[in-house]
Protein backbone atom coordinates (compact mmCIF):
# COMPACT_ATOMS: atom_id res chain seq x y z
CA UNK A 1 0.00 0.00 0.00
CA UNK A 2 2.53 2.75 1.38
CA UNK A 3 6.16 2.70 2.22
CA UNK A 4 7.27 4.20 5.12
CA UNK A 5 7.32 8.02 5.70
CA UNK A 6 9.44 9.83 7.91
CA UNK A 7 12.76 9.69 9.90
CA UNK A 8 11.69 7.81 13.07
CA UNK A 9 11.56 6.82 16.92
CA UNK A 10 10.37 3.36 15.65
CA UNK A 11 8.55 1.84 12.37
CA UNK A 12 5.14 0.88 12.36
CA UNK A 13 3.23 -1.20 10.26
CA UNK A 14 -1.15 -0.07 10.30
CA UNK A 15 -2.86 -2.51 8.57
CA UNK A 16 -6.63 -1.25 7.92
CA UNK A 17 -9.01 -2.04 4.97
CA UNK A 18 -10.26 1.42 6.19
CA UNK A 19 -8.73 4.66 4.20
CA UNK A 20 -9.57 6.80 6.66
CA UNK A 21 -8.49 4.81 9.67
CA UNK A 22 -4.77 4.75 7.68
CA UNK A 23 -4.98 8.25 6.74
CA UNK A 24 -5.79 9.33 10.82
CA UNK A 25 -3.13 6.78 12.23
CA UNK A 26 -0.53 7.35 9.54
CA UNK A 27 -0.78 11.39 10.43
CA UNK A 28 -0.81 10.78 13.78
CA UNK A 29 2.27 8.63 14.42
CA UNK A 30 4.03 10.84 12.07
CA UNK A 31 3.07 13.90 14.52
CA UNK A 32 4.96 11.75 16.93
CA UNK A 33 8.12 10.68 14.79
CA UNK A 34 7.59 7.30 14.06
CA UNK A 35 7.63 6.14 10.60
CA UNK A 36 4.69 4.18 9.08
CA UNK A 37 3.61 1.71 6.54
CA UNK A 38 0.10 0.91 5.67
CA UNK A 39 -1.37 -2.32 4.42
CA UNK A 40 -4.88 -2.96 3.60
CA UNK A 41 -5.07 -6.23 4.54
CA UNK A 42 -3.72 -9.04 6.61
CA UNK A 43 -2.00 -10.60 3.19
CA UNK A 44 -0.55 -7.24 2.01
CA UNK A 45 0.77 -6.72 5.87
CA UNK A 46 2.08 -10.36 5.95
CA UNK A 47 4.58 -9.73 2.59
CA UNK A 48 5.83 -6.36 4.40
CA UNK A 49 6.66 -7.86 7.09
CA UNK A 50 8.29 -10.63 5.93
CA UNK A 51 10.89 -8.59 4.20
CA UNK A 52 13.09 -5.77 5.40
CA UNK A 53 13.41 -3.44 7.10
CA UNK A 54 11.23 -4.77 9.97
CA UNK A 55 8.38 -3.26 12.19
CA UNK A 56 8.39 -2.35 15.73
CA UNK A 57 4.88 -2.57 16.11
CA UNK A 58 1.83 -3.66 14.45
CA UNK A 59 -1.45 -1.84 14.30
CA UNK A 60 -3.74 -4.66 13.25
CA UNK A 61 -7.81 -4.35 12.13
CA UNK A 62 -9.69 -7.24 12.58
CA UNK A 63 -12.78 -6.90 10.19
CA UNK A 64 -10.85 -6.72 6.14
CA UNK A 65 -10.70 -8.57 3.34
CA UNK A 66 -8.59 -11.03 2.23
CA UNK A 67 -6.72 -12.30 5.28
CA UNK A 68 -8.47 -10.61 8.26
CA UNK A 69 -6.97 -9.70 11.63
CA UNK A 70 -7.59 -13.09 12.96
CA UNK A 71 -5.84 -15.04 10.66
CA UNK A 72 -2.90 -11.78 9.99
CA UNK A 73 -2.38 -12.38 14.02
CA UNK A 74 -2.53 -16.20 13.79
CA UNK A 75 0.94 -15.85 11.45
CA UNK A 76 2.72 -13.46 12.73
CA UNK A 77 2.52 -15.34 16.33
CA UNK A 78 3.20 -18.33 14.40
CA UNK A 79 6.09 -16.87 12.79
CA UNK A 80 9.41 -17.23 14.98
CA UNK A 81 10.76 -14.19 12.84
CA UNK A 82 7.89 -12.16 13.27
CA UNK A 83 6.37 -13.38 16.39
CA UNK A 84 8.42 -10.84 18.91
CA UNK A 85 6.93 -8.00 17.36
CA UNK A 86 4.40 -6.45 19.63
CA UNK A 87 0.45 -6.42 17.64
CA UNK A 88 -2.03 -3.79 18.89
CA UNK A 89 -5.42 -4.41 17.66
CA UNK A 90 -7.58 -1.48 16.23
CA UNK A 91 -10.79 -2.08 17.26
CA UNK A 92 -14.37 0.16 17.87
CA UNK A 93 -15.75 0.23 21.59
CA UNK A 94 -18.08 -1.83 20.84
CA UNK A 95 -16.12 -4.85 19.80
CA UNK A 96 -14.23 -5.53 22.63
CA UNK A 97 -15.42 -8.89 22.65
CA UNK A 98 -13.04 -9.17 19.71
CA UNK A 99 -10.00 -8.20 21.61
CA UNK A 100 -10.32 -11.09 24.44
CA UNK A 101 -10.08 -13.56 21.64
CA UNK A 102 -7.08 -11.78 19.76
CA UNK A 103 -5.06 -11.64 23.00
CA UNK A 104 -5.35 -14.70 23.35
CA UNK A 105 -4.17 -15.52 19.89
CA UNK A 106 -0.94 -13.15 21.09
CA UNK A 107 -1.65 -9.74 20.80
CA UNK A 108 0.01 -6.95 23.08
CA UNK A 109 -2.94 -4.51 23.45
CA UNK A 110 -5.86 -2.55 21.80
CA UNK A 111 -6.48 0.57 20.34
CA UNK A 112 -10.13 1.72 20.05
CA UNK A 113 -11.98 3.86 17.50
CA UNK A 114 -12.47 6.26 16.84
CA UNK A 115 -8.55 7.06 17.81
CA UNK A 116 -7.62 9.26 20.75
CA UNK A 117 -3.82 10.80 20.36
CA UNK A 118 -2.96 10.35 24.23
CA UNK A 119 -4.15 6.42 24.30
CA UNK A 120 -2.24 6.12 20.70
CA UNK A 121 0.96 7.36 21.82
CA UNK A 122 0.62 5.41 25.53
CA UNK A 123 -0.15 2.16 23.77
CA UNK A 124 2.75 2.60 20.87
CA UNK A 125 5.12 3.79 23.68
CA UNK A 126 4.34 0.78 25.82
CA UNK A 127 4.72 -1.61 22.77
CA UNK A 128 7.70 -0.01 21.45
CA UNK A 129 9.55 -0.59 25.17
CA UNK A 130 8.78 -4.00 25.29
CA UNK A 131 9.90 -4.59 22.23
CA UNK A 132 13.36 -2.75 22.59
CA UNK A 133 13.78 -4.86 26.48
CA UNK A 134 12.72 -8.34 24.34
CA UNK A 135 15.38 -7.12 21.45
CA UNK A 136 17.85 -6.80 23.87
CA UNK A 137 17.95 -10.34 25.39
CA UNK A 138 17.32 -11.28 22.70
CA UNK A 139 20.93 -9.64 21.44
CA UNK A 140 22.13 -10.94 24.84
CA UNK A 141 21.42 -14.26 24.54
CA UNK A 142 22.78 -14.34 20.82
CA UNK A 143 26.40 -13.29 22.22
CA UNK A 144 26.04 -15.57 25.31
CA UNK A 145 26.09 -17.94 22.45
CA UNK A 146 29.11 -16.68 21.37
CA UNK A 147 30.52 -17.12 24.19
CA UNK A 148 29.31 -20.43 24.64
CA UNK A 149 30.84 -21.12 21.18
CA UNK A 150 33.90 -20.12 21.97
CA UNK A 151 34.63 -22.33 25.02
CA UNK A 152 33.47 -24.88 23.18
CA UNK A 153 35.78 -23.85 20.30
CA UNK A 154 38.97 -23.65 22.97
CA UNK A 155 38.25 -26.89 23.79
CA UNK A 156 38.86 -28.14 20.01
CA UNK A 157 41.65 -25.89 19.67
CA UNK A 158 39.87 -23.99 16.94
CA UNK A 159 39.34 -20.93 19.19
CA UNK A 160 39.58 -17.48 17.03
CA UNK A 161 40.11 -14.83 19.85
CA UNK A 162 38.32 -12.78 17.16
CA UNK A 163 34.74 -14.30 17.39
CA UNK A 164 34.42 -12.46 20.48
CA UNK A 165 35.34 -8.82 19.67
CA UNK A 166 31.77 -7.99 19.31
CA UNK A 167 30.57 -9.20 22.58
CA UNK A 168 34.08 -8.09 24.09
CA UNK A 169 32.71 -4.49 23.20
CA UNK A 170 30.05 -4.37 25.78
CA UNK A 171 30.05 -2.12 28.47
CA UNK A 172 28.25 -4.89 30.85
CA UNK A 173 29.70 -8.26 32.84
CA UNK A 174 28.93 -9.89 29.61
CA UNK A 175 31.29 -7.84 28.09
CA UNK A 176 34.06 -8.48 30.77
CA UNK A 177 33.30 -11.71 30.52
CA UNK A 178 33.87 -12.08 27.07
CA UNK A 179 37.17 -9.63 27.71
CA UNK A 180 38.67 -11.83 30.11
CA UNK A 181 37.93 -14.88 28.59
CA UNK A 182 39.71 -13.44 25.28
CA UNK A 183 42.62 -12.68 27.29
CA UNK A 184 43.00 -15.81 28.93
CA UNK A 185 42.42 -17.96 25.77
CA UNK A 186 44.94 -15.95 23.99
CA UNK A 187 47.53 -16.73 27.32
CA UNK A 188 47.02 -20.42 26.92
CA UNK A 189 47.47 -20.03 23.01
CA UNK A 190 50.84 -18.21 23.13
CA UNK A 191 51.56 -21.18 26.46
CA UNK A 192 51.14 -23.94 24.00
CA UNK A 193 52.40 -22.03 20.87
CA UNK A 194 56.07 -21.41 23.51
CA UNK A 195 56.12 -25.49 25.15
CA UNK A 196 55.36 -26.71 20.86
CA UNK A 197 58.45 -24.68 20.52
CA UNK A 198 60.22 -26.22 23.37
CA UNK A 199 59.51 -29.66 22.56
CA UNK A 200 60.55 -28.87 18.50
CA UNK A 201 64.02 -27.56 20.12
CA UNK A 202 63.90 -30.59 22.68
CA UNK A 203 63.88 -33.24 20.15
CA UNK A 204 66.07 -31.63 17.99
CA UNK A 205 69.07 -31.75 20.85
CA UNK A 206 67.78 -35.44 21.46
CA UNK A 207 67.80 -36.44 17.53
CA UNK A 208 72.16 -34.69 18.04
CA UNK A 209 72.31 -36.67 20.95
CA UNK A 210 71.24 -40.18 19.77
CA UNK A 211 73.40 -39.52 16.34
CA UNK A 212 76.29 -38.82 18.79
CA UNK A 213 75.78 -41.83 21.26
CA UNK A 214 75.54 -43.83 17.95
CA UNK A 215 78.95 -42.61 16.92
CA UNK A 216 80.23 -43.28 20.01
CA UNK A 217 78.58 -46.99 20.37
CA UNK A 218 80.65 -47.79 17.00
CA UNK A 219 84.10 -45.33 17.42
CA UNK A 220 83.95 -47.17 20.73
CA UNK A 221 84.27 -50.74 19.46
CA UNK A 222 87.67 -53.16 19.79
CA UNK A 223 86.51 -54.21 15.97
CA UNK A 224 86.76 -50.41 15.24
CA UNK A 225 89.93 -49.77 16.89
CA UNK A 226 91.44 -52.47 15.13
CA UNK A 227 89.97 -51.11 11.44
CA UNK A 228 91.43 -47.65 12.47
CA UNK A 229 94.96 -49.51 13.39
CA UNK A 230 94.70 -51.80 10.21
CA UNK A 231 94.18 -48.09 8.36
CA UNK A 232 96.62 -46.40 9.80
CA UNK A 233 99.05 -49.54 8.68
CA UNK A 234 97.79 -49.71 5.38
CA UNK A 235 98.49 -45.87 4.97
CA UNK A 236 101.79 -46.40 6.07
CA UNK A 237 102.64 -48.94 3.44
CA UNK A 238 100.95 -47.38 0.85
CA UNK A 239 103.19 -44.38 1.87
CA UNK A 240 106.58 -46.97 1.96
CA UNK A 241 107.04 -47.55 5.34
CA UNK A 242 106.97 -50.73 7.55
CA UNK A 243 104.38 -51.56 9.42
CA UNK A 244 104.35 -50.74 12.80
CA UNK A 245 103.81 -52.20 15.58
CA UNK A 246 100.37 -52.87 16.18
CA UNK A 247 98.13 -53.90 18.53
CA UNK A 248 97.42 -58.08 18.02
CA UNK A 249 94.69 -58.71 16.89
CA UNK A 250 92.32 -60.88 19.52
CA UNK A 251 91.25 -63.04 17.24
CA UNK B 1 -22.83 18.97 18.78
CA UNK B 2 -23.39 21.45 15.56
CA UNK B 3 -26.37 23.27 15.55
CA UNK B 4 -28.06 20.75 14.02
CA UNK B 5 -26.55 17.78 16.29
CA UNK B 6 -25.46 16.09 13.08
CA UNK B 7 -21.89 16.36 14.39
CA UNK B 8 -20.10 16.14 17.46
CA UNK B 9 -17.53 18.86 17.48
CA UNK B 10 -15.36 17.23 20.20
CA UNK B 11 -14.96 14.49 17.71
CA UNK B 12 -13.74 16.78 15.63
CA UNK B 13 -11.77 18.36 17.54
CA UNK B 14 -10.10 14.92 18.49
CA UNK B 15 -9.22 14.32 15.20
CA UNK B 16 -8.07 17.55 14.19
CA UNK B 17 -5.79 17.38 17.67
CA UNK B 18 -4.32 13.88 16.87
CA UNK B 19 -3.07 14.83 13.05
CA UNK B 20 -1.34 17.79 13.62
CA UNK B 21 -4.49 20.72 13.71
CA UNK B 22 -3.56 21.00 9.54
CA UNK B 23 -7.12 21.93 8.26
CA UNK B 24 -5.54 21.16 4.58
CA UNK B 25 -5.25 17.48 5.86
CA UNK B 26 -9.13 17.78 7.65
CA UNK B 27 -10.36 18.58 4.34
CA UNK B 28 -8.81 15.92 2.98
CA UNK B 29 -10.25 13.58 5.32
CA UNK B 30 -13.49 14.83 4.97
CA UNK B 31 -12.96 14.35 1.16
CA UNK B 32 -12.34 10.93 1.71
CA UNK B 33 -14.93 9.90 3.99
CA UNK B 34 -17.99 11.89 2.05
CA UNK B 35 -16.45 9.46 -1.27
CA UNK B 36 -16.46 6.15 0.77
CA UNK B 37 -19.73 6.65 2.12
CA UNK B 38 -21.40 7.24 -0.75
CA UNK B 39 -19.69 3.90 -2.36
CA UNK B 40 -20.13 2.46 1.27
CA UNK B 41 -24.32 3.26 0.95
CA UNK B 42 -24.33 1.79 -2.45
CA UNK B 43 -22.78 -1.44 -1.61
CA UNK B 44 -25.52 -1.91 0.98
CA UNK B 45 -28.05 -1.87 -1.47
CA UNK B 46 -26.59 -4.04 -3.61
CA UNK B 47 -26.22 -6.32 -0.32
CA UNK B 48 -29.65 -5.52 0.83
CA UNK B 49 -30.72 -6.68 -2.96
CA UNK B 50 -28.69 -10.21 -2.83
CA UNK B 51 -29.20 -10.96 0.27
CA UNK B 52 -25.72 -11.02 0.98
CA UNK B 53 -25.38 -10.54 4.52
CA UNK B 54 -21.54 -11.00 5.18
CA UNK B 55 -20.83 -7.71 2.24
CA UNK B 56 -23.43 -5.80 4.66
CA UNK B 57 -22.04 -6.35 7.43
CA UNK B 58 -18.35 -5.02 6.22
CA UNK B 59 -19.89 -2.27 4.48
CA UNK B 60 -21.99 -1.07 7.09
CA UNK B 61 -18.66 -1.58 10.09
CA UNK B 62 -16.72 0.57 7.63
CA UNK B 63 -19.32 3.52 7.89
CA UNK B 64 -19.65 3.01 11.33
CA UNK B 65 -15.86 3.36 12.09
CA UNK B 66 -15.60 6.83 9.91
CA UNK B 67 -18.97 8.16 11.03
CA UNK B 68 -17.64 7.64 14.62
CA UNK B 69 -14.47 9.31 13.59
CA UNK B 70 -15.83 12.47 12.36
CA UNK B 71 -18.42 12.51 14.96
CA UNK B 72 -21.44 11.61 12.87
CA UNK B 73 -23.09 10.13 15.81
CA UNK B 74 -26.41 9.09 14.73
CA UNK B 75 -24.92 7.81 11.35
CA UNK B 76 -22.89 5.59 13.69
CA UNK B 77 -25.44 4.54 15.25
CA UNK B 78 -27.75 3.60 12.29
CA UNK B 79 -24.60 1.91 10.79
CA UNK B 80 -24.16 0.12 14.01
CA UNK B 81 -27.42 -1.50 13.88
CA UNK B 82 -27.31 -2.50 9.74
CA UNK B 83 -23.79 -4.51 10.63
CA UNK B 84 -25.41 -6.06 13.48
CA UNK B 85 -28.67 -7.11 10.93
CA UNK B 86 -25.71 -8.30 8.69
CA UNK B 87 -23.64 -10.17 11.60
CA UNK B 88 -26.86 -11.92 12.75
CA UNK B 89 -28.22 -12.81 9.00
CA UNK B 90 -31.40 -11.23 9.97
CA UNK B 91 -31.86 -8.45 7.09
CA UNK B 92 -35.81 -8.20 7.05
CA UNK B 93 -35.39 -5.14 9.22
CA UNK B 94 -32.78 -3.51 7.28
CA UNK B 95 -34.22 -1.60 4.59
CA UNK B 96 -35.66 1.03 6.99
CA UNK B 97 -32.37 1.45 8.70
CA UNK B 98 -30.46 2.00 5.43
CA UNK B 99 -32.52 4.27 4.12
CA UNK B 100 -32.61 5.94 6.92
CA UNK B 101 -28.55 6.09 7.01
CA UNK B 102 -28.94 7.52 3.95
CA UNK B 103 -30.84 10.14 4.67
CA UNK B 104 -28.38 10.76 7.61
CA UNK B 105 -25.81 10.71 5.79
CA UNK B 106 -26.88 13.83 2.95
CA UNK B 107 -27.60 15.80 6.39
CA UNK B 108 -23.77 14.66 7.66
CA UNK B 109 -22.56 16.05 3.74
CA UNK B 110 -23.67 19.08 4.26
CA UNK B 111 -22.32 19.66 7.59
CA UNK B 112 -18.93 18.53 6.84
CA UNK B 113 -18.64 20.10 3.70
CA UNK B 114 -19.72 23.48 5.30
CA UNK B 115 -16.98 22.73 7.94
CA UNK B 116 -14.49 21.94 5.20
CA UNK B 117 -15.94 25.44 3.94
CA UNK B 118 -15.25 27.24 6.98
CA UNK B 119 -11.55 25.74 7.52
Amino acid sequence: MSGCTVASLGRILVVDDNQVNRMVLTRALNQEGYAVATAAHGREALDLLRQPPSFDVVLLDILMPEVDGYEALLQIKGDETLKHIPVIMITAVDELNSIVRCIELGATDYLPKPFNAAILRARIGASLTAKRLRDLELEYLEQVGYITAAAAAVEVAAFDPGSLDGVAERADALGQLARVFRRMAREVRAREERLQREVRELRIEIDEARQARQVAEITETDYFRRLRGQAGDLRKILDGTRPSDREPETE
Amino acid sequence: MTESGVIDPSALDALTAATGGDPNFLGEMIDVFVADAVELLDLMDEALAIGDTEALRRAAHSLKSNAATFGATRLTALTRQLEEQGKSGELAGSPPFLAAARAEFAVVEDALLATRASL
